[in-house]
């Protein structure tokens, strides 16, 4: 009985008959692709997009120099005399090109200027515009509408400050 | 002048050469488009979408894929046994393409003039021994192919080509050959005529044969799950070393033995251009144009569905290995379909006289 | 298992071994390895292992960044579970600083390393059935994996590298509602599994391509240090979640899948069961997820005591071992990685031997390596 039984699967093919069932059950089903240029997926909040820096609240307290493995960012503090007023930097280099995207420099900011936007399309023709300086580094985040994932909102730093100052 | 024309074609040589071209563009277009209607197929089966950018559902697809390998350039490696290795593509796409010259796809066509044109090229008393022996022809473009590119994979892949379509033509013979003894013929159109006669499709009482001619359609075209001369993911292929359009030569010759196959199983088994649950031949004599026209239809569905069978199995099954492919080429297949052939062609003998 | 050539052929018909040259560029060996095979036939008699093609300096590397600059290089060892090599980094340098770490934290650090193994085991099973040919598992694999790197895209900030714990605890909490999505997503994935299991592990082709193929003995696979998925399924229980226990692994019930033959078949089965044993182990931590502080207190600039520590994980390929040694400076004297896919390499020579070159490719699928870990 048992060898009938055996002959009987060897010869009708059930185990592959089960799995042709399953590739066609997909057949109709959703399809998962992302037809990307036209649909954008959205991103999670704490996404972690290319630097933006808020150069009004930075205090060139150069620690975001020190925590980054990769040395892309360089600080240069005003002058003595100024920086007892203001404390903006005189100049703020950052390299695309080398930045890992770990997220220290985030972690280690004690005003939280410096945090991760969520721009992704970071591919350029030249690599000297990978470079970035005071001026060219801060950038709107609004003015590229990326969608927001709204799974949460774990408000960043600058945003936590803004509050407590209202 | 214009009569004169006319007249010309109405002599059978023209007439031949206006089918011949018109069933190249047809034969030419359902290749090109089965591999795009594979892609798309495949990326259904695997919950994605395909090729979809090239023109409105990606239907200039397979045009650009032309165009990009002919502008490819054609390199020939340095080791290689330069002239075989520039002809042996042609020697896997030429056979396969004039294997449809046999082929008769409907009902003969009746002109008003109550003169009647076939709907073949060439309906041939052999046709389904030149038919096999134009599908033993292509194994030597794939082990030459792989011989001559003087490079240790495409050798492999062309000895695997070479052992594997050998071992799997005896059944495929062997499975045809039920065919032709309950046919009585080896005229292809005769086998259509015996089972419209018969009222019954061949693959009912030869069902047997009929799913050792699927296993071996599959192992014949080397495709999933008997992919070995190509197994990209051992040996990269007999074709490793073809680059451009001779590589496109073989592409397209893959392609052409599976469309060329999955023709000839309906014609063998499913009853070809028979119209399913209608007496055809009665309604013919009534309605002549209007039948070849459904009947053609029947016959391009039920290819269709050979065709998707083996997009079907391609995306569902793991490959082989070549050891297993030969056991059960010689240890299964054959045995089965020889005893096979004896019980048939007892049961023709003895109980249908 | 003699799969040799009869000898007496040999004599009859002049044969010769060749040298087949399978990589840097070949599909199937998952990476830039280099195997250089002498094959009789198709048969494997001689397997002479190249490695080195990705090798970045990551530990020389190391020595050259603060404690906390270098936790984000070693994501790049096995980057497809970059989550457990940070983990056991991190915990290598909290064994040395001698750091409690909250309840919590361990909690959300088991979450995400399942997850990661998860999304690990997922690809390794894509492309191994497509190495064998099974085209749809891969994408089906990749399709689910997605969900989990978003899951953890969600929860760390990256997708594949992400730099996931700093030492001390972790990041940030769950975010709002991430752990209904992790629960419907774990309870959606169970019927997955049993969907790729109904593809492979019943298929006929699938079982004669794996059963029997590239055996390693119990005392072969523990005399070459083998670890992970490929050191069970030659029936030995060693897994460091239960027999070394770290983190909060001893708070959770689950099993350790052990295979019988050690072979191709037996590893795919392990992996199998391993993921169904993450979803359970997930679930339950979810489950008794406790309140508490997400990051002990360490100070800002690291100086570990004087002093070296040995501090492993169960990473998805094996046993994951960091060894670091302090001089009491703010960089570390030294840092040794025992990566499991290096030394798991190791017993494809054992494995291979009478195999053919189709099971040398199901082979490299089935001790899963990735050769960022093993060249470093």
């Amino acid at each position: 009985m048992q060898l009938l039984n055996k002959f009987l699967k060897m010869i009708t093919f059930p185990d592959l008959l089960k799995g042709l069932k399953i590739t066609t059950k997909y057949v109709s089903k959703k399809k998962i692709t992302e037809k990307y240029p036209e649909e954008k997926r959205s991103y999670p909040y704490r996404y972690r997009g290319r630097i933006h820096v808020t150069i009004d609240t930075c205090i060139s307290c150069r620690l975001c120099e020190k925590a980054c493995p990769e040395g892309c960012l360089k600080v240069f503090p005003p002058p003595r005399e100024i920086m007892k007023t203001d404390k903006r930097p005189a100049q703020f280099y950052f390299s695309q090109e080398h930045c890992l995207h770990c997220g220290m420099c985030v972690d280690s900011c004690p005003t939280g200027s410096i945090h991760h936007s969520h721009e992704f399309e970071i591919t350029v023709f030249n690599t000297k515009e990978l470079l970035f300086d005071k001026e060219k580094l801060p950038y709107d985040m609004l003015k590229k509408q990326y969608k927001w994932n709204l799974v949460e909102n774990v408000p960043t730093k600058v945003e936590v400050k803004k509050k407590e100052e209202v | 002048m214009m009569s004169y024309v006319y007249d010309l074609m109405k002599t059978p040589f023209v007439l031949a050469l206006i089918k011949i071209v018109i069933l190249l563009v047809v034969a030419f277009t359902v290749i090109a488009y089965i591999t795009l209607v594979e892609r798309r197929l495949l990326g259904f089966f695997q919950s994605r979408l395909g090729p979809n950018r090239v023109g409105p559902l990606g239907l200039i697809q397979p045009i650009a894929d032309g165009v990009k390998l002919f502008i490819k350039e054609d390199t020939v490696p340095i080791h290689s046994n330069s002239l075989l290795f520039r002809i042996a593509p042609i020697f896997t796409f030429f056979p396969s393409l004039v294997g449809f010259g046999v082929l008769t796809f409907a009902l003969p066509w009746i002109t008003p003039a109550s003169k009647m044109h076939l709907f073949a090229l060439a309906d041939v008393d052999l046709g389904v021994l030149l038919v096999l022996s134009l599908s033993s022809l292509g194994i030597f473009g794939l082990m030459l192919g792989g011989y001559a590119s003087g490079s240790k994979y495409p050798y492999f892949g062309g000895l695997r080509a070479c052992s594997q379509m050998l071992s799997y033509e005896v059944p495929l013979t062997l499975s045809i050959i039920t065919v032709v003894m309950m046919a009585n013929s080896f005229r292809l159109s005769d086998i259509v005529t015996a089972q419209q006669t018969h009222r019954l499709y061949f693959f009912i009482p030869l069902i047997i044969s009929f799913v050792i001619y699927l296993i071996c359609m599959i192992a014949e075209t080397n495709r999933t799950p008997f992919d070995l001369p190509e197994g990209e993911s051992e040996i990269i292929g007999f074709h490793t070393e073809y680059s451009g359009m001779r590589f496109g030569f073989y592409y397209v010759g893959e392609y052409t033995n599976v469309v060329f196959l999955s023709m000839l199983a309906p014609a063998l088994f499913l009853g070809g251009y028979d119209i399913p649950f209608v007496n055809d031949i009665a309604l013919w004599q009534v309605y002549p144009q209007l039948i070849s026209i459904l009947g053609f239809c029947s016959y391009a569905i039920k290819s269709v569905l050979f065709a998707y069978f083996y997009i079907w199995v391609r995306a569902t099954f793991p490959r082989y290995r070549y050891d297993q492919l030969l056991k059960i080429g010689w240890l299964v297949l054959l045995p089965i379909s020889l005893v096979n052939l004896f019980i048939v062609a007892g049961i023709k003998l003895f109980l249908l006289k | 298992m003699n799969n040799e050539r009869p000898s007496y052929l040999r004599e009859i018909f002049e044969t010769k071994e060749i040298e087949l040259n399978m990589g840097p560029q070949h599909p199937a060996t998952h990476g830039v390895y280099r195997a250089i095979l002498t094959l009789d036939g198709e048969r494997i008699v001689g397997l002479n292992s190249v490695i080195g093609y990705l090798h970045r300096g990551i530990e020389k590397w190391a020595e050259y960044r603060t404690y906390k600059q270098a936790t984000p290089i070693f994501d790049r060892l096995d980057y497809l579970s970059a989550v457990i090599n940070c983990h056991g980094y991190v915990g290598a340098v909290e064994k040395l600083l001698g750091v409690e770490i909250p309840k919590k934290a361990e909690y959300i650090r088991v979450i995400c390393d399942e997850l990661q193994r998860l999304a690990s085991h997922l690809i390794w099973l894509g492309t191994h059935a497509l190495d064998i040919g099974a085209m749809s598992v891969l994408f089906y694999a990749i399709r689910e994996r997605e969900a989990v790197v978003d899951l953890l895209e969600a929860q760390l900030g990256q997708r594949l590298l992400n730099n996931a714990y700093p030492i001390g605890g972790v990041r940030f909490d769950f975010p709002k509602g991430w752990v209904e999505v992790c629960r419907k997503f774990l309870k959606v994935f169970k019927g997955k599994i049993d969907d790729y299991e109904e593809l492979l592990t019943g298929n006929r082709i699938w079982r004669q391509r794996t059963i029997g193929v590239g055996y390693i003995s119990r005392e072969d696979a523990i005399a070459w240090g083998l670890s992970g998925p490929t050191l069970r399924a030659s029936n030995v229980f060693f897994d460091v979640r239960k027999s070394i226990p770290y983190s909060a692994y001893p708070d959770f019930d689950f099993e350790i899948p052990l295979g019988q033959n050690g072979d191709v078949y037996d590893r795919y089965l392990c992996r199998i069961k391993e993921m169904r044993q993450s979803v359970r182990i997930i679930e339950q931590a979810l489950d008794g997820m406790p309140e508490g502080e997400l990051k002990a207190k360490v100070s800002p600039i690291i100086r570990p005591p004087v002093g070296e520590a040995y501090f492993t994980v169960e990473g998805s390929k094996g046993q994951l071992g960091f060894y670091i040694i302090s001089d009491g400076k703010e960089k570390p004297y030294r840092v040794h990685i025992k990566s499991p896919s290096f030394i798991n390499l190791q017993g494809l020579d054992v494995m291979s031997r009478h195999q053919l070159i189709a099971d040398m490719v199901a082979l490299i699928g089935s001790i899963d390596i990735v050769l960022g870990e093993v060249d470093r």
